[in-house]
């Protein structure tokens, strides 16, 4: 199965790119070929923001694009981002486990290429495949990992140190030094939401780290120089920050 | 355990009343026990799921917290409160590898354990167990995306008033107003305070308040609402801040 994407962009290989998802991986050629005749195509332009509610009747798994999933404090507008998701993920995987969250926000950082399919017909699939645990059970352990990660981050750390541990989370092992695959392009604002902040301090803090050399952003790359002086930052919680 | 042991009966009894096992047939239910050893802990044994990670735990009595804390700041978070009925640590069922998080008893407790290796034998045998596995997993998820989203979004009086309202059984009651929360009404305000991100001063003072407006009733160590709906207006918005 080939989709083409924008018209700008490549085709998609499908099948290619479910064998890489921590999802689907686990999944031989003819269970998938039967789990995606149950899927239609779907896209989403960049910055289009669905509610949990619109979004919540269908099960969605992203092809291409990134998409940010938050809650909403609607009393002042601030929000929260609760995952990040790239190609591969799947959403929203709380309500597919029949789960009630408060109110979520979805918004498509890029124009989004996905699939979906009806949250019934995707319980009903996994239901008949139990075979599918392998790699959704394991998924499932990484999802609430994540959120277990933010929630002790927030309690725990300050800004500097949330910023710090953010964007070492999502280095590869291969790429320290590189630009920063998930998070790229991302404003400060997107980066503030993502640590539960606001632009401005986000803006501060890396200037600070740009002066100290430990980071250099580029055409919105950001670039760590100093993956040593980055790991302090993200495991110390420093008593006196200089800051201008 | 051996079928014939004293507390075969009662491990049944639990597993029959918790979230996770109710709905399995009693002959699974059976199977499940017979794999399992009996262990009883002491009140406030503390240690880093490190250390206990390969077997899988099912507490039978008795209340088990899971937190993490920062050692150069001293501030604590809990992420889950489990009470009887609850497994641990599900994180490593799920995908294998341990959690950081440190556990605390809070009573002496009884647990059914078993090497985590047979648990997910037990799992792969059980497809039916899926059934109520994913929708415990989607309850767990909102508990972990609730305590992120309320630590980024909410002050404190709202996010004690959630935390409170998550532990109150919407279905137990029949009078409107007055409800006893689960599991943790008979904790410190320190330990209250852990489990929001707050201080024991800050929780203290707003249970003071709300006691003298007759929304919540605490005296010696038990907590009481006394207006269930107005608690739940507290933990929507924001009203008007009263000085302290």
């Amino acid at each position: 199965m080939t989709l083409a994407c924008s018209p700008s962009q490549h085709a998609v290989d499908v099948k290619a790119l479910l064998h890489q998802s921590p999802l689907f991986a686990g999944l031989d050629d003819a269970v998938l070929d039967e789990m995606l005749s149950h899927f239609r195509r779907e896209t989403w332009k960049q910055g289009r923001q669905v509610t949990g509610q619109e979004s919540g009747q269908r099960f969605h798994i992203i092809l291409s694009g990134r998409l940010k999933m938050a809650q909403i404090n609607p009393e002042t507008g601030r929000m929260v981002t609760l995952f990040l998701l790239q190609p591969g993920d799947g959403f929203d995987v709380i309500s597919l486990l029949d789960g009630q969250p408060d109110p979520l926000i979805f918004e498509a950082r890029d124009d989004l290429l996905m699939l979906s399919t009806p949250m019934q017909e995707a319980r009903h699939w996994i239901e008949q495949h139990p075979a599918f645990n392998r790699s959704f059970l394991p998924y499932l352990g990484k999802q609430m990992r994540t959120l277990a990660n933010l929630a002790g981050d927030l309690a725990l750390h300050d800004t500097e140190t949330r910023l710090a541990r953010l964007i070492l989370r999502h280095v590869d092992d291969e790429q320290k030094s590189g630009p920063l695959r998930l998070t790229h392009n991302l404003s400060h604002e997107a980066l503030a939401e993502m640590i539960g902040s606001v632009r401005v301090v986000v803006n501060r803090q890396l200037q600070h780290w740009q002066r100290e050399g430990v980071v250099v952003t580029r055409r919105g790359e950001l670039i760590i120089k100093e993956l040593e002086a980055m790991l302090k930052k993200a495991m110390h919680f420093p008593k006196h920050t200089s800051r201008p | 355990m051996n079928p014939q042991s004293a507390f075969f009966e009662e491990s049944a009894r639990c597993l029959k009343q918790s979230p996770l096992f109710s709905e399995l047939a009693p002959s699974a239910i059976e199977d499940i026990i017979t794999r399992c050893r009996r262990e009883t802990w002491r009140r406030r044994r503390q240690l880093p799921m490190e250390e206990t990670w390969q077997r899988f735990h099912i507490l039978l009595s008795g209340r088990v917290r899971l937190s993490r804390s920062n050692p150069e700041n001293g501030r604590m978070i809990t992420l889950f409160l489990l009470g009887p009925g609850d497994p641990f640590c599900l994180f490593s069922l799920l995908d294998g590898k341990p959690h950081e998080v440190m556990l605390e008893t809070l009573d002496d407790v009884a647990l059914l354990s078993l090497p985590m290796d047979e648990a997910r034998h037990w799992l792969d045998e059980h497809p039916e167990f899926n059934r109520q596995l994913l929708p415990y997993l989607g309850e767990q998820m909102c508990s972990l995306a609730g305590l992120a989203s309320d630590l980024a979004l909410h002050d404190t009086e709202t996010r004690l008033a959630r935390l409170i309202l998550r532990h109150v059984d919407s279905s137990a009651t029949g009078n409107d107003q007055h409800a006893t929360p689960r599991l943790i009404n008979d904790l410190s305000h320190e330990f209250l305070a852990e489990m929001i991100g707050s201080v024991r001063v800050v929780v203290n003072r707003q249970l003071q308040h709300w006691k003298q407006e007759g929304i919540v009733d605490a005296h010696r160590g038990h907590l009481e609402v006394e207006a269930l709906q107005e608690l739940a207006r507290r933990a929507e918005e924001h009203p008007r801040k009263v000085s302290a």
